[in-house]
């Protein structure tokens, strides 16, 4: 089975790397790719992923909200919050989030966090 | 008297008068129950200063009036003294716990009393008697005169017991001393002779500088801490970690897929944090001209970052004028990033300077999510901006700023700067 994994930041630059970071930790992946927090969320109506990497600092929602809704609709996701600033680790780990990396991601933190999953896949 | 005893009297006026001028040196730094310690410290070197002059004259025939009026006022100021220190003691608790004035005023009839009737005794000998060759025997209600004093002192005592918890272990025990040395001289007063009851009131004022000082030194760390706390906040928030922090993620993807921008960027990055270095130090007003260049590097920075989601619009009147340095960009970046950034589909963020009669208005308003005013911003890092700004507006031009805000509407910041300054 293919391993699904989203990936949502605001900013489009810091979303491509993110994506390629993504990409490189998990060259077999499918990786989805979001602007924004609402088009996540309407493709987690209708398909079931693995792995979500969110930003913490969005228009709109927070990806500290984003998750909440995230987890109703897929319990079993794994939720890796991605931010610019050490600044919502405790919020973060209330949610029982899988991992929390800090800008600039690279594939070396998203493999770490890939091998250390909170739900199995 | 013996000599020794006057020694003694002499050495404590001495060390009296040196409390006075330390606590005159100090008086900037003196709170307000610690003032009465001063008057406190007065009177007790006036009384050593009658006393010795009484001395003196004890046994030498003329100048009786004046013998007299030095007795009189003897007493007085140690009446003065045993109110002071009540008054000091009521206000120090009262720093710390509400106390009732009743007893003060209570304290304060007491010794007016006391002193009426050590004036009356002068006429009518109920409790001494002075004879032509400016001898003073006690008479037989003396004792009487001694009464007041104690009484005022036991109400004190009342006061220490009935406070101890709000004032700690130390200063109850401290106070106490305050209380029961000069209490015991005063019993062995009769036994021996006067001079231990100035020495106990000597001691007793020296160990309340000594408290004060410690106090002073508490209180000055404190601030010290409080302040070198504020100057980091306001550090961070000229710094502002979370802008270096996304900036360099954009640049760093830039890298790969576009390095002539990569290039730029990285330039305009590195002028953006010199002048943020700069203004750490810097107390100055600047060209409005040079804020402006400032500004057009960092949103060059923003502009990577939020793309078409950030629109800038200028409406630039006036440029011929001088503000403090680093005041328009944190007030546009308070507005991008906690009003536009916030909003789904992002947002307008209009910059505009105006001429009126007697000042320069500079107005930075933005369509973003907005906040509601009356919800506590206090201890927030946009807010600790926003405040050190308005601080240096105020301390370095005299320049004021306003913030007007709705929730889902967006914000208005307004920066008045008097004509005459720039």
């Amino acid at each position: 089975m293919i391993l699904r994994i989203l990936a949502v930041d605001d900013e489009p630059l810091a979303l491509e790397m993110l994506a390629d970071a993504i990409k490189k930790a998990a060259p077999d992946a499918e990786v989805i790719e979001f602007g924004t927090p609402s088009e996540l969320l309407r493709y987690a109506e209708n398909n079931i992923c693995d792995i979500a990497f969110l930003d913490i600092h969005m228009r709109g929602m927070t990806g500290i909200g984003l998750a909440g809704r995230l987890k109703e609709k897929l319990p079993d996701i794994n939720i890796v919050f991605v931010t610019g600033y050490d600044e919502y680790a405790g919020e973060a780990m209330a949610l029982h989030a899988s991992g929390y990396i800090v800008k600039p991601v690279t594939a070396e933190k998203v493999f770490r966090e890939l091998a250390d999953l909170r739900h199995p896949v | 008297m013996d000599s020794v005893g006057i020694a003694l009297e002499v050495f404590a006026a001495v060390v009296t008068a040196v409390l006075i001028v330390v606590a005159c040196c100090r008086k900037n730094i003196m709170q307000k129950p610690e003032c009465y310690v001063l008057l406190l410290t007065c009177s007790n070197f006036l009384m050593l200063l009658c006393d010795l002059v009484l001395i003196a004259m004890k046994g030498n025939p003329g100048a009786e009036l004046l013998f007299r009026v030095l007795w009189v006022l003897d007493y007085a100021f140690v009446l003065l003294y045993i109110l002071f220190l009540h008054y000091y003691l009521v206000y120090y608790i009262a720093q710390k716990a509400k106390i009732p004035l009743k007893l003060t005023a209570s304290v304060t009839v007491i010794c007016a009393v006391m002193l009426c009737l050590w004036i009356i005794s002068m006429f009518n000998g109920m409790f001494y008697s002075i004879d032509k060759n400016n001898i003073f025997s006690y008479s037989r209600y003396f004792i009487l005169s001694q009464l007041g004093p104690a009484a005022a002192m036991v109400i004190d005592f009342v006061i220490i017991l009935k406070y101890r918890r709000v004032m700690g272990l130390r200063d109850t025990l401290v106070w106490m001393t305050y209380i029961i040395l000069p209490t015991c001289m005063i019993a062995l007063e009769n036994k021996y002779d006067v001079v231990p009851v100035y020495l106990a009131m000597t001691v007793s004022i020296m160990i309340i500088y000594i408290m004060i000082s410690m106090d002073q030194d508490k209180r000055m760390v404190k601030q010290e801490l409080e302040l070198s706390e504020n100057r980091e906040k306001i550090m961070l928030s000229q710094i502002q970690p979370h802008f270096l922090y996304n900036a360099l993620t954009s640049i760093a993807q830039l890298c790969d897929k576009d390095p002539a921008k990569a290039k730029e960027a990285t330039i305009a990055f590195s002028e953006y944090l010199r002048r943020n270095m700069d203004s750490l130090s810097r107390r100055s007003t600047v060209p409005f001209n040079e804020e402006m260049k400032h500004l057009s590097t960092y949103l060059l920075i923003e502009k990577l970052r939020f793309g078409d989601y950030l629109n800038i619009v200028y409406d630039i009147e006036i440029t011929d004028f001088n503000l403090p340095i680093l005041t328009l960009q944190p007030i546009v970046e308070n507005a991008v990033k906690h009003g536009v950034g916030q909003k789904d589909g992002g947002g307008t963020v209009r910059i505009s300077t105006a001429k009126r009669a007697d000042c320069i208005e500079v107005t930075v308003s933005d369509d973003g999510v907005g906040f509601d005013p009356n919800e506590p911003a206090a201890g927030t890092r946009a807010h600790v901006g926003l405040e050190n700004v308005r601080s240096r507006l105020s301390s370095m031009c005299g320049g004021e700023m306003t913030v007007k805000s709705e929730k889902g509407v967006g914000t208005t910041v307004t920066i008045i700067i008097p004509k005459e300054m720039d």
